[in-house]
Parts: C-alpha cells; structure tokens; sequence
C-alpha cells in the first residue's frame, strides 16, 4: 500500500487553512468598514433632516452662506431677498431683520444701519445682531423704523453704488454707517498690486489664459460639502476645555497662516503700516459717500470700528487676532492694529471737521473680549452696547427733527 | 471630575491603556492609585476620610473573622458600623439636626442656639461608608471572608466607576473579582463601550436637557397646574436618565475592566406596584436597606403591625439617606405609606401579568403606580416645603391650561420618548410569547443580518442626538447625596 507523503498533506493543510483566516479576516474588516461608513452616512443624514426640519434647507443640493448674498450687473453685493441660511434670514427686501414696506408711512422716521457682516450679525444669537436691538431700545418710539441694511463682504468702493440701488429705495431718514478699516487697506493694496502686475504684464506681453480647472469629486470635496462636520466640530468645543481649546487654536492658526503666507506673500515681508497715500484715499472715499448722503437729505452718523485689537489683547488672546489676520495677510498684527488706530482716527477727524454727527464706538467697547466674539464680530453683550450707545444719539437728533 | 467631561475620558483612556499594559498583580495597584487620584481630583482633604474608612474596616474585618466569642465578633462589628456611620452623620446631617432641633424647641418656647458649622459633604460620602459596611456585616453574618491584602481591600472601598454615586456594592460580589485573576473578554470590553455611550446618552441628552425645563418650571412658584404637571413628569424622566445614566457610565467602564457591577436600575416605571418599584429603583440601595436594616429589624416575621413599622422606618431611613432635608424625609415616609397601604389592599404574591391579554389591565397598573411615582418625586424635588405645598396645590386644583403648554408638551415628550420606547419594549418583553409563537420570531429577527447595520444606523442617530442636542449643564443629582 502506498503510503501517503505527510509532510506535503500537512503543508496544503495549513496553507488552506491560512487562505481561510486571510479570507474570513478580510471579511470582518470589510463588514466592520461597512458598518463605520453606514454610522457616519447616517449622521450626516440626520444632520441634513435636522437643517430640512429647522431651516427648511434644501436635502441634497448644496447649503452654505453664500446663498445669502449674490452680485448684480454692476458687481454690486447684495442680499439675496427672501434667501435663507440657519439663523440667517432676509427678508422680501433683502435686508436682514422682519418684513418692513417699500414706501414709509407717514411721520415715521427710518434709520439704516449700513455695514458689513459685523452689523449684518454673525456670532449673535438670533434677533440679537445690534441693529435688531437697537429696533428694540426705540420700540417704544412709535415712530421709528431701524432697517438693517447690512452687506456681509460689501467693499467701500461699492457702498455708494449700494446705497443708491438698495438702500435709498426705502427712504432712510438717518444712516448709520460702519466701515470696516482692514477690508479697506486691504482693498487698496490688492488694488496696487492689481495696477502693478498690470503695468509688468503690459511691457511682457503674452497671450496665454489661464487654464480652466475642472472641479473633480475627491475625498476632500465630499468631506467639505459634509453638513454635518461645523456641527460636531461646534460642539466638540463645548466640551473641550477653554484652557485647551485656545492652544489648539493657535497652533492650527500658526500652521494655516504660514501656508496662507507662503501662497500669498511669496517672500514678501507682512507690511506694519499702511501707506499716507492709502489713507488720503479713504478720507476722499469717505468725503464722497457722505456727500452722496446728504445730497439724498439723509442725516449719517459716523462711527469708528470696533475691534478687539489692541496692544494688550494681542498678548492675551493671540489665537483670536492671528485668526483675524489669516484673511488680511499684506499685514502684519502691528499692522492690522496701525489699520485700526488710523482709520478710526480719520473718520473722528473727519466728522469732527464736517461736523457730522460722531460716536467712538470703538472707545465705547474698550477692546474688551467680553463684547467680541472675533477681532470685529460681537456677541450678544457686545450687540446689546453698541445698540444702547447708538439709541440714545439716535433719540437725540429724532428730537432734534422734531423740534425743526 | 464627572463622567461626562473631557477630563474623565483622558483619565479613562490612560487608565485603560494601563491596564491592559500591566501584569495582573499591578493592576490592582494602579487601580488603587487611579481611584484615589479620582477621588483627590474633587477634594484631596477627604481622600483622608475615606482612608480611615477603608483602615478601620479592614482591621475590625480580620478581628471579627478570627474572634471565637459572638459577643467579640459584634464588639468590633459596632466599631465598624458606629465609625463609619458618625462619618456620615457629622458631615451630612450636624447641620440639618441642629437646625432642626432649634426651630423645634424655639416653636416649644425655648431659646436655644447650637454653633452651625460650615461643612462641606464629602462627594460620595453616602456611598462608600454604606459599602465598607457590608464587609464587616458580611464577615459577621458568615457570608464572606476577609481579605488579608490591605491594599485590595482599599481598592475594593475606592474602586472608582461606582465610587462617588454607586451602585452600592457587596463584598462578596465585588472584592472576590477585584482579589482574582481578570481575563479579558472582547464581548465584555464592547458591552462596556456600548454601556458608557448609552449612559452618556441618557444623562447629556435626556436628563440634562429635561433639567432645563424642571429648572425653569420648578423654581418659578407662579407656574400653572400643567406646568407643574409637565415638569413633575419630565423630572421623572430627568433624574432615571441621571442617575441611570451615571450608573451604565460606572458598569460599562467596570465591564471594560472585567469587573461587573450589579444592575442599579430595571426599568424602573413599568413598575405595577411599590414593591415592584423598589426592586427596580436603585437596586443597590433598596437591597441594602432590605439586607441590613429591615430584616434586622425583624422584616416581616414580628407580625403586621411591626412589619408595617419595619417598612415605613426602612423607607424613612432611606429618605433620609438622600439628604439632610425634610422633603427627602416627607418622601421616604410617601414610599413607606404606599408600601403599607399596598400590602393592606392588594395581594402581595400578585405576579406580573404573564398574559398578553391581562395587557390592558397590566398597563393600566403601570400607569397607575407611575402617577404615585411622580407624586413622590415633587417632594423629592421641590426645593422646600412651602414649595411642595404650592406645587399640590396648583396640581390638584389648577389651573390647568395645557393648549398654552404645547411646546413644553412636545420638548418634554421628546426627551423622554427614548427612555419611554425602550420601557414600553421592556414591558412587552415581559409576557410570554411561547404561547403566541412569536418568540421564535424574535430569535430570528435578532440573529438575522440586518441586525448590525440597524445597531450602526442607531448609533449613528443616538450620536447625532448627543453630540447636537446634549447640553452638558446640569451636574449629576445623586452626586449631592
């Protein structure tokens, strides 16, 4: 009887049991793949139901702030009437705050608060952005209206275009206006660099266009189009320590800033100051929208800045004003706070020669943390100061109407 | 630092990376180490007290055993139990009596004044002296041995899953699995994970967010009838998920040790009657009580009146464990009356009902000793008399006006919809489905594959609910007792 060869039994034994083990692992691996993919699939579903349910957000098509605000023919920034995004709401005329007419009734004197996504109200809480409380401190003046007639992301060069198109049509009888500094040196350095690049690629001529990027569906794209990441990344935070919270932040913005500097500065050192010419420009910008203003017998009140920036808080909370400076990165954090000292100096020149009616707001809030959420966002305590401070100059001169 | 925090899941995950890096015999150790660390981490002046503790019952333990003479054995047995309870009495109830005693004798006509002292209740402190107890009365009963390893023992004291806020363990379950050797089992360790996710979900999301509305509700006293009433309801649901919830959080990290803890909570509001209640209501207490207070004093074999007498003294007692306040006092005197009086009128040997047709009339039970329930828990909650009084008052008589209520309605039924599915599950569970075939159908619904993909989409959603809704404000309520 032949006898069977054990050695090469047992090797195809075992060989057939590893391929088995190899193939039930991959097996588990894959289910429990399946099955991570599944819990993640249905938070990000649950969290498109829950905006569906609270916002009445589309499920599928994509949902950011940008449906808020579009451009028209003149590339003129406005809000988008009736659009919605979360808290944010405009109304059938496009201005954040409850539905108001076209046409104002009679004796009703109308205030418009013009500004950017500061005043439009992106950290405070529902109905707490300061022109809607400051519609709550005049309530009981029957007869005035406070519009908020905000722009996030409106550039000054645009502002009188602005005016004219959106806001006139309501008929203000007082305007309120904010301008943000930092968007304002920022915008006359691209603008130097634009006019630079320019006169360069005049004397080297080249008929090249730049190519068209097609958008691919990547990993990363699908993770940002995720609904549901701002939210746990939100609430995350909430639990995290603040101690702890404020560390991570900083060294994520030292890393983002450096990428952010390298891409955009080129070597270039961060500038610490703006230049006179630059300034100069703002106060005629200024002195032209005031006169635009008045010549449309609107009475302006003009108001410095608020922002957080100052010599000591660029010690205490590093994390919040390097944040700040990842969107204004020409400047330098001596920079962004030269920006604010000087702007707001020129507008309190400014309305102090004109004799334009004046409120230091940024002196009012001090530079203190406990009214920012950001370098020039407020929170609710912050909305709440400012719109205290602006009522009672607004009480003042609807008197002042009154009386004349 | 409480379970629900950043803090403790640092702590946990060191502890557990540790644990699993260590030999057996220095598990233990760092355990002890851990668990002190925790406790230090509310206050380090009482890691003291609970040392003393631990110390004297581990000695009074050994001299208990190795003494012959009963009289010598129940020497150091009174050691143990008056040690420990003068812990408990000065630091949770000096003030409570001797205020109490003024107002008594200053209503009687007598001037009196004692000094109140500004004492701080150590965290916990109702807990661990309850604990140690067990181990010299075990020892003296002949239900367990003493360990001669101090150091096991103090672990036994300080294990800190159950330490500040239970379950109230025995030495004969607990001390055996901290002495022996631990395997670990991966079912075990993934039950635990899945204990703590849904202690965690039980206390961020539904008691915490409940807590809100009680809050508001119960602290305005010019709120309504159906205020109250939805208040008092949503409190029912508040402090299950607390104190539920802390209690899964305690056996799921335990499980992920090897250690298991005894069930504190069995979905406690289908209860059909107060027995019934309290042998699904905080286990561990009620058990403790029935163990070494009630059938000490005699249970039910003095006859009915003294029965009658052991019960409501029990219940008492038990009230007043939760607090040096007389609401606590006014509510284990309700539960001791609603025990004596179900005695009197209905069958004490009334089983639960096995058939599904007795549903209605079973359910109707439930909704019945459910009211009793949260009756009960005004007192229980009500920050004083006066306010227990208000709050009956608007209750029974009004006004009542929920169409204006709706939206606490709706919150309120939405946090506890949860809690109340799975005890409306529970309670089905109970029948027997032999009869109607359909058990068969469950064993194949529960071994099919869709099984898993359901947990994920669950998890899934019980995530969102608690990372979105979970408002992590409220401290754990047993934490004060």
């Amino acid at each position: 009887m032949e006898r069977i060869p054990k050695v090469s039994y047992i090797s195809n034994f075992n060989q057939k049991n590893m391929k088995k083990n190899i193939r039930l692992y991959c097996e588990k691996i894959g289910v429990y793949i399946t099955l991570c993919s599944l819990f993640l699939v249905t938070i990000e579903i649950c969290s498109r139901i829950d905006d569906k349910i609270k916002y009445s957000a589309p499920f599928l098509s994509n949902y950011s702030h940008n449906m808020l605000t579009s451009r028209d023919s003149d590339g003129v920034r406005y809000n988008v009437p009736n659009a919605r995004f979360e808290k944010w709401k405009n109304n059938s005329i496009g201005f954040r705050g409850n539905e108001i007419q076209l046409n104002k009734k009679e004796g009703v004197i109308r205030v418009a608060c013009m500004g950017t996504s500061e005043s439009y109200g992106l950290y405070e809480n529902e109905g707490n952005e300061w022109p809607e409380k400051l519609n709550q401190h005049l309530n009981s003046y029957k007869n005035i209206e406070v519009i908020n007639t905000s722009v996030v992301g409106l550039r000054l060069r645009m502002l009188k275009q602005y005016l004219q198109n959106y806001v006139f049509r309501v008929n203000p009888d007082i305007i309120i206006i904010f301008i943000n500094p930092y968007s304002v040196a920022r915008g006359f350095e691209r603008k130097h660099k634009i006019q630079a690049n320019k006169n360069n690629l005049d004397s080297n001529r080249t008929s090249k266009s730049l190519p068209t990027i097609e958008k691919k569906i990547t990993l990363s794209t699908v993770v940002s189009n995720a609904r549901c990441l701002p939210k746990i990344k939100q609430s995350i935070k909430k639990i995290v320590p603040t101690k702890l919270l404020r560390k991570y932040q900083l060294l994520d913005t030292l890393k983002q800033l450096e990428q952010i500097e390298t891409e955009r500065l080129k070597g270039k050192t961060p500038l610490d100051d703006i230049s006179e010419s630059h300034l100069v420009e703002f106060e005629n910008q200024l002195h032209e929208i005031v006169d635009f203003v008045k010549m449309y017998n609107v009475s302006p009140i003009l108001c410095t800045y608020p922002s957080l920036i100052s010599k000591e808080s660029i010690q205490k909370y590093p994390e919040i004003i390097l944040d700040y400076r990842k969107f204004f990165v020409e400047f330098s954090t001596i920079g962004l706070l030269n920006i604010s000292n000087r702007y707001n100096k020129i507008v309190e020149l400014y309305a102090e020669k004109n004799q334009i009616e004046f409120i230091d707001l940024n002196k009012i809030l001090n530079n203190d943390i406990e009214y920012f959420a950001d370098n020039v966002h407020y929170t609710n305590l912050g909305a709440t100061l400012i719109a205290e401070t602006i009522s009672e100059h607004i009480i003042k001169k609807v008197k002042y109407f009154q009386r004349t | 630092m409480i379970f629900n925090s950043i803090e403790y899941f640092l702590f946990l995950s060191i502890v557990l990376t540790l644990y699993f890096i260590l030999p057996t015999k220095l598990q233990n150790r760092m355990l002890l180490i851990a668990s002190y660390f925790f406790y230090g981490w509310w206050d380090w002046r009482f890691l003291s007290l609970i040392f003393i503790s631990t110390v004297v019952d581990y000695f009074c333990g050994i001299h208990i055993y190795n003494r012959s003479s009963k009289q010598e054995k129940k020497k150091f047995v009174t050691i143990s139990v008056v040690v420990n309870l003068s812990i408990l009495g000065f630091f949770k109830y000096y003030n409570f009596f001797s205020e109490s005693l003024v107002i008594a004798l200053t209503t009687m006509g007598l001037s009196v004044s004692f000094t109140t002292l500004n004492i701080i209740l150590p965290v916990g402190i109702s807990f661990y002296t309850f604990q140690t107890m067990t181990y010299s009365i075990d020892i003296y009963r002949g239900n367990t041995k003493p360990t001669n390893d101090f150091l096991d023992f103090a672990l036994f004291v300080s294990f800190f899953p159950q330490l500040v806020a239970g379950p109230i363990e025995r030495a004969r379950t607990l001390l055996p699995q901290i002495i022996n050797k631990r395997l670990f089992k991966v079912n075990q360790f993934i039950r635990g994970i899945q204990l703590i996710f849904w202690g965690m979900f039980k206390k961020v999301f539904i008691a915490d967010n409940l807590g809100v509305i009680v809050d508001q509700i119960y602290s305005n006293p010019n709120a309504s009838g159906s205020e109250y009433i939805l208040a008092t309801f949503a409190f029912a649901f508040q402090i299950y998920g607390d104190f539920s919830g802390y209690s899964d959080i305690a056996r799921g990290t335990a499980k992920c040790l090897g250690i298991e803890l005894m069930l504190n909570f069995k979905q406690p509001y289908i209860s059909i009657n107060p027995s019934d209640f309290w042998r699904r209501w905080h286990i561990s207490l009620s058990t403790w009580l029935k163990d070494y207070l009630y059938i000490p004093l005699g249970g039910n074999r003095l006859g009915t009146w003294n029965t009658y007498r052991n019960l409501f003294l029990t219940m008492l007692l038990g009230g007043l464990w939760h607090g040096a306040a007389w609401n606590f006092v006014i509510w284990g005197a309700y539960h001791g009356t609603l025990l004596i009086v179900y005695r009197n009128i209905y069958n004490p040997k009334m089983e639960y009902p096995l058939n599904p047709f007795q549903f209605l009339t079973g359910l109707l039970n439930v909704f019945i000793m459910f009211s009793f329930i949260c009756i009960g828990w005004i007192f229980f909650r009500a920050q004083n008399l006066e306010m227990i009084g208000l709050i009956c008052i608007r209750i029974f008589a009004g006004p009542w006006n929920f169409y204006d209520n709706q939206d606490i309605f709706i919150k309120v039924i939405f946090f506890s919809a949860v809690p109340l599915v799975v005890m409306l599950y529970d309670y089905i569970r109970q029948f027997n489905f032999n009869r109607l075939k359909i058990d068969l159908l469950i064993k194949n619904v529960v071994s099919s594959p869709i099984v898993l993909p359901l947990k994920s989409v669950t998890y899934g959603i019980l995530t969102y609910l608690l990372l979105l809704y979970g408002t992590n404000t409220q401290s754990f309520i047993y934490f004060q007792f």
